[in-house]
Parts: C-alpha cells; sequence; structure tokens
C-alpha cells in the first residue's frame, strides 16, 4: 500500500514538473520570436510589414512576459519565493544607493558620467547573487 | 528552528528529492529547512505533518519550551 503510495506520489511530481519544463519552453519561444519579429518589423519599410511586424512582435513578447511569469508564479515554491523577495529588496536597495550617490555628486558639482549600463547591470548582478546566496546555500 | 525532519526522512529511507516530491516543493526548500536556514509557513508545516503522520510540535522545536 505504502509502496504504491510513493510511486503515486513521485508519477504525479515528475508529470508536474514535465509539464512545466515543457510550458516554460514557450515562454522564451514567444519573447524569442515576438524579438525577431519586431526587428523585422523595424528594418521593413514603412508600410503593412514594418507595422504588422511591430505590433504582433510586440505582442508576442508581452504575452511571452505574461505567460512565463504567470507560470513562474503558479509553479514556484514558498523558500524560492523567500529567496526572490530578498534579492528584489537587495537589488532595489542597491538601485536607491546608486541613484542617492549620483544625485549627490551632482548635487554638489561633481557630476559623474551617466551610465545606465552600470546602473542596470549592478542592480541586476546584486539581485541575482542575493538570489542565489538565499536559494541555494 | 530545529527540527527532526531528516531523522524523519532517514528512518523512511527517503531521499531530500523523493520527499520533495511527495511534498510538492524543490530538493533546495527541503534541504535549507532540514539545516535550520528556512522555516516552512504554516501550510507546508500542516503538509509534513500529515506526510509524517504526526503534529508540527513533535517535528519542529522553536526552542520556546512548554508554557
Amino acid at each position: 500500500m505504502e509502496r504504491a503510495m510513493t510511486e503515486s506520489w513521485r508519477d504525479e511530481a515528475r508529470a508536474a514538473e514535465t509539464g512545466r519544463r515543457t510550458i516554460w519552453f514557450w515562454s522564451p519561444a514567444f519573447i524569442a520570436i515576438g524579438a525577431l519579429a519586431i526587428i523585422g518589423g523595424i528594418q521593413a519599410p514603412i508600410g503593412w510589414i514594418h507595422w504588422s511586424g511591430l505590433i504582433c512582435g510586440g505582442a508576442l513578447t508581452l504575452w511571452g512576459f505574461i505567460y512565463g511569469t504567470a507560470i513562474y508564479m503558479r509553479t514556484v515554491d514558498e523558500q524560492e519565493r523567500d529567496a526572490n523577495l530578498w534579492g528584489c529588496y537587495v537589488g532595489m536597495c542597491a538601485y536607491l544607493l546608486l541613484f542617492a550617490i549620483t544625485a549627490l555628486l551632482d548635487y554638489v558639482g561633481r557630476p559623474i558620467p551617466y551610465a545606465p549600463y552600470v546602473v542596470f547591470f549592478t542592480t541586476m548582478m546584486t539581485v541575482l547573487a542575493v538570489f542565489a546566496w538565499k536559494r541555494f546555500r | 528552528m530545529r527540527n527532526r525532519l531528516k531523522v524523519l526522512r532517514a528512518e523512511r529511507d527517503w531521499s531530500q528529492a523523493d520527499l520533495a516530491d511527495r511534498l510538492l516543493v524543490s530538493r533546495q526548500a527541503v534541504n535549507q529547512i532540514e539545516t535550520g536556514k528556512y522555516d516552512p509557513s504554516l501550510p507546508l508545516a500542516f503538509r509534513i505533518g500529515r506526510l509524517f503522520g504526526m503534529r508540527i510540535e513533535e517535528i519542529f522545536d522553536d526552542g520556546a519550551g512548554n508554557d
């Protein structure tokens, strides 16, 4: 009886994991196809191909993000959600600190060159580092 | 929070992945609960209790003792 129950649990868990993996494939696929359509639309001369590429590509990309987020929020477990919360919180603090430093330097007449990519990557790397630490330590 | 999850799991000869499958959480979550790095939510603690057929306080110890 216990053996049968064990196999049932395992089958159910494996089926759920397979389903999650299948669904996870489609979110990046939607985003990639949408991005390609947008790039194609930008490069095409102004006309119906240009606009349909931009509109359809934008819609596909947006759908990919929404679909992926919905699936992620449905399948993530509470420990990973906790790690995400900490990662995003510390990342936001890092972003605010960067903003405060640049604003202060600007205020005192020593502005530093604005580097959006530095701010973006610093914030994202902070989020990823804290998430990984909380998730896998 | 200290707990007996590792002992209970070992008594049944389950791996962390086996227990994670039964609780429908990740193996990392089981590992962190066992090592006391993560305290499970109340619903998950109830699921753990039901799985082992025990009360929550028989598995988890918050160190406060009995008042």
